[in-house]
């Protein structure tokens, strides 16, 4: 979301007392390697310190800052945990999981591990703004809005925090609200920035009317604005129109062919429509730019299966719920690609862990302790 | 950090409210094809008799979900004497039962009109009346009927002398009571008798359920409206087995059918969906995932839904499945399915592959063009008798109160059909099909079949709080037609889960008699084939008990009664239709 840059970039220096000198040396020559950014040389220290000493926490904790920088999100959650399991109050890395979890859209995983933050440090800003917005997205919406409000009543002007509150009032459908904050907004960011921030929050909130308007007023204010074009493109993909969806992302990726998120939001929609061959490229852009993110192989591998290659949907789709392991739609076409080659047992798994993702998520919105269903 | 690299917002299914619906907006409309559309529907209810309004809660508001859900409705000739009755199934209110809120039975006088003959019938039953389905399970030659309820289900045995009796008690089918639902005879075990299959929609107990608006899932688009199914306990499905002395035996657990737990179920359908020769039972699943009972032919069964590709969208989306449609559209001679939704979703059209598989081809056939109305009965039925089955679906809403706060979702809303193109293809049509199309009502069951005998198809739908209609079928063209009607001996005698494929013209199209279809409802037994310009047909049937036979030639513009093992027992030329 805009004005929420959070990178996992705490690295934690510790120093393991009781090592033998070479691997201080090692520990102290990779965190030097993390600062250059050199994270393959400094990966290998870590591990070399981490076979002397498997329960050193600052070289488990700097292993998943590397795999974080480095677009792994599964080993840096493995290692996260381990390091977890050995110091379970380490605020830093209690966040930076949670960080790891909320780049994977897994916010119900993220919460538990922000709310432990803000509750060894109540005063932990980005703790809170994250944890208000899994709430958000996870349709607690009044402890969200309790939260941002509290945080707007501390820095009334943070245009983050601004956004944030616009975007959850939005959720609420509380429209007065929101408007009163929007136009706090413009004089906290100035009217184009804001607007953009608005038009960004309506989309959030799925309100995709309102959203083109803004961008297209940012257009109006700032033809160069950017970003806009991109978000113009992703409203466009969610009213179903598709023309200006394609024009809009053909000309961000006109200005910069590398941008990932451009080329996702193309090859995805092109994929959706039944346009597989002219989708794929874009989508291996995409995946290739951020390896950890479920979302391209998801397509890629819808796309193979429907052009009738389920062995390579196979191997992407896998990676897809590698990935996103609660994701159910994943595992259908999964189901549907090892049906295909012939693999009928894994094939079954696969759709019986459809089975059992559908039945938790119906046991989580149950209305109370089960008591509802009674007899006449 | 949350840099939204996830599938856009419109691809993805909404959670945050009491149902599922995918939240897509409507695909673009193609140039219309501007071929004339040869059926015509006026509502024909009043001149017809049927005025009495189908009580079913408020029409203004909907503290509960049991009041939204409507019922089913039936085509039957309970007299048999070769002109469709008509059973209309009904609900109540939750403070107190108005006048006149009981199932009715409808004899058909042979001139347009029907009588009530509820009372004489021994129909007379107030609550709240869910699904019915139509059947001969004892083989003495009447149909009986099974009705579910909130509450207790009731078993009416036809006495043969227009008197129905409640045998549910002597039958072993007197259970606990719980919200039944979606309902078929079945003969699962291929013996010659009719077993019955039952599903449930949710455990519900009003004085315990979370008040209108008390929960985020009891909010619509911001609006405050009744629970669930959401939130609600879901429930299981029944299966029964016909004993042969007037009893039932559950086996519910030995068949397999209670290893399926979890699931709202609605409309039940029992068909050979892979064409293997053995009924399986579809079971459309609001906001879970479908079902589909695969016959495992040693008296078990298999749920294969995700499998097959039937419980969900092409994605893998859940839906708020509803009505089900069973025929075969492209004419490959295999049965293809349709299911109706919640609004800002499409009904969807599972097209049968063969081996059982299915693929969602919604949007590939035109499909994806309507997703304004919450949808309910649905039929593929040839309308126009071109030889290829169009489809018919009522819609209707289930919260009256949103439409003040929100007028783009009205509580009323007109019916649809999307005419069957002959390419794999639909385009919809709403005057163009005659007024009582575009008629706005809250409708829920519907039943299709030929009321006046005239060699068409005739529509009947269930409107919550006012009169059925009546939708006569006013063909005009040259089109043929041809409706056969199975009698089984050694397979039971409704014939129910009997296949019959009509080749015509080069096609071939299959359609099976059904124990319930549309939205809880019963359409005429008579199986109806459009012929196009075709003015003959070659039969195959294939009888539930799996024994085959073919009559070639069969000339059109007639109904003939095939009697298993002996052929066509007798022919009847409709008086005022078109051959």
């Amino acid at each position: 979301m805009a004005g929420m840059k959070c990178i996992a970039c705490l690295c934690l220096c510790t120093f393991v007392l009781c090592a033998a000198e070479p691997a201080k040396e090692i520990f102290d020559r990779a965190m030097r390697d993390l600062a250059a950014a050199d994270y393959q040389s400094a990966e290998r220290g870590f591990q070399a310190v981490l076979r002397e000493e498997p329960r050193n926490v600052a070289a488990l904790s700097n292993l998943g800052v590397i795999y974080s920088r480095t677009g792994r999100a599964d080993e840096a959650i493995t290692v996260y945990r381990r390091a977890l399991r050995l110091s379970p109050n380490d605020k830093a890395i209690l966040l930076n999981l949670g960080l790891v979890y909320l780049r994977q859209e897994d916010h119900a995983r993220a919460l538990p591990l922000l709310a432990r933050v803000v509750a060894l440090d109540p005063q932990h800003l980005q703790a809170r703004q994250l944890l208000a917005v899994c709430r958000a997205y996870l349709g607690q919406l009044e402890p969200a809005i309790r939260d941002f409000e509290a945080l707007h009543a501390a820095a009334p002007h943070d245009e983050n925090i601004l956004f944030l509150l616009g975007f959850v009032y939005l959720k609420n459908h509380d429209s007065e609200k929101a408007t009163a904050i929007f136009e706090q907004m413009f004089e906290a960011a100035g009217p184009v920035r804001a607007e953009f921030l608005r038009g960004k929050a309506f989309y959030e909130a799925a309100l995709f009317a309102p959203a083109e308007e803004s961008f297209l007023q940012v257009l109006r204010l700032d033809p160069a604005f950017p970003g806009v074009h991109l978000e113009l493109g992703k409203v466009y993909i969610s009213l179903r129109r598709n023309d200006g969806a394609v024009r809009e992302l053909e000309l961000v990726l006109k200005e910069n062919p590398g941008d990932a998120d451009a080329s996702y939001f193309l090859g995805a929609l092109l994929v959706q429509e039944g346009l597989y061959v002219e989708g794929i490229p874009y989508l291996e852009r995409a995946k290739s730019a951020k390896p950890d993110s479920w979302a391209p192989y998801f397509y890629l591998g819808k796309a193979k299966l429907r052009m009738e290659h389920p062995a390579d949907a196979v191997a992407l789709l896998q990676r897809a719920v590698k990935l996103s392991p609660d994701d159910a739609t994943a595992y259908y076409l999964l189901g549907q690609a090892l049906e295909a080659c012939g693999r009928k047992s894994e094939a079954r798994q696969a759709m019986n862990r459809v089975r059992d993702l559908g039945a938790r998520a119906r046991e989580s919105i149950t209305f109370d302790d089960g008591r509802v269903a009674g007899t006449r | 950090m949350l840099a939204m690299l996830a599938a856009p917002a419109a691809l993805r299914a909404q959670r945050s409210e009491g149902m599922a619906s995918r939240g897509v907006s409507p695909t673009p409309r193609g140039k219309p094809s501007g071929r004339p559309f040869y059926a015509h529907f006026i509502d024909v209810a009043e001149q017809a008799g049927l005025r009495a309004p189908v009580i079913y809660g408020y029409p203004d508001h909907c503290d509960y979900i049991l009041e939204t859900m409507g019922a089913g409705i039936a085509f039957l000739d309970y007299d048999n004497d070769g002109w469709l009755d008509i059973f209309v199934l009904s609900g109540t209110r939750m403070d107190a039962a108005p006048p006149g809120a009981t199932n009715r039975l409808y004899k058909n006088n042979r001139d347009g009109t029907f009588t009530d003959v509820t009372e004489k019938a021994g129909l007379h039953r107030l609550g709240w009346a869910f699904g019915v389905t139509v059947g001969d399970y004892d083989n003495d030659g009447f149909e009986d009927l099974f009705v579910t309820y909130w509450g207790q289900n009731v078993l009416y045995h036809n006495n043969g002398d227009g008197t129905f009796t409640d045998v549910t008690k002597e039958a072993g089918l007197l259970f606990p009571e719980r919200w039944s639902s979606g309902c078929t005879w079945v003969d699962y075990d291929r013996d010659g008798r009719l077993d019955l299959f039952v599903s449930h929609y949710l455990k519900f107990d009003p004085k315990r359920i979370p008040k209108t608006g008390q929960n985020a899932l009891c909010n619509w688009k911001g609006v405050p409206v009744n629970c669930g199914p959401r939130g609600l306990p879901p429930e299981t499905q029944q299966l029964f087995h016909n004993e042969g002395n007037g009893t039932f035996k559950d086996v519910t657990e030995s068949s397999g059918i209670g290893k399926i737990k979890g699931s709202y179920g609605l409309t039940s359908v029992a068909a050979d969906f892979n064409d293997d020769g053995w009924p399986d039972i579809y079971v459309a699943c609001d906001s879970t995932p479908s079902v589909l009972f695969t016959n495992n032919h040693d008296r078990t069964f298999t749920e294969e839904g995700l499998e097959t590709g039937i419980a969900l969208s092409e994605d893998g989306a859940e839906q708020a499945g509803m009505g089900v449609a069973v025929g075969d559209y492209n004419l490959d001679g295999r049965l293809d399915i349709v299911k109706t939704h919640f609004a800002e979703d499409t009904p969807v059209l599972y097209r049968n592959e063969g081996k059982g598989r299915f693929n969602d081809v919604t949007i590939r056939a035109g499909l994806g063009v309507e997703t304004r109305f919450v949808c309910w009965g649905v039929g593929l039925e040839d309308f126009d008798n071109d030889g290829y089955p169009d489809i018919f679906v009522v819609t209707g809403s289930v919260y009256p109160e949103a439409q003040s706060k929100l007028p783009q979702f009205p509580h009323r809303t007109p019916r649809f059909i999307f005419r069957n193109l002959g390419d794999g293809r639909f385009e919809q049509l709403f005057e163009e099909a005659g007024p009582a199309i575009v008629a706005t009502h809250a409708s829920r069951g519907v039943a299709f079949g030929d009321f006046d005998n005239d060699g068409d198809v005739d529509i009947l739908v269930m409107n919550q709080n006012e009169p059925p209609s009546l939708l006569r079928n006013d063909v005009t063209g040259n089109n043929h037609w041809l409706k056969v009607k199975l009698i089984g001996t050694t397979s039971n005698r409704s014939a129910i889960g009997a296949r019959v494929t009509a080749k015509y013209g080069g096609k071939q199209q299959a359609r099976e008699v059904l124990g319930q279809s549309a939205f809880l409802s019963v359409s005429d037994r008579r199986l109806h084939f459009g012929l196009g310009a075709n003015e003959t047909a070659d039969l195959e049937i294939r009888w539930p008990n799996g024994a085959r036979e073919s009559v070639p030639k069969v000339a059109a513009g007639q109904l003939v009664t095939i009697k298993e093992g002996a052929g066509i027992v007798n022919s009847q030329k409709f008086a005022a239709g078109r051959s």
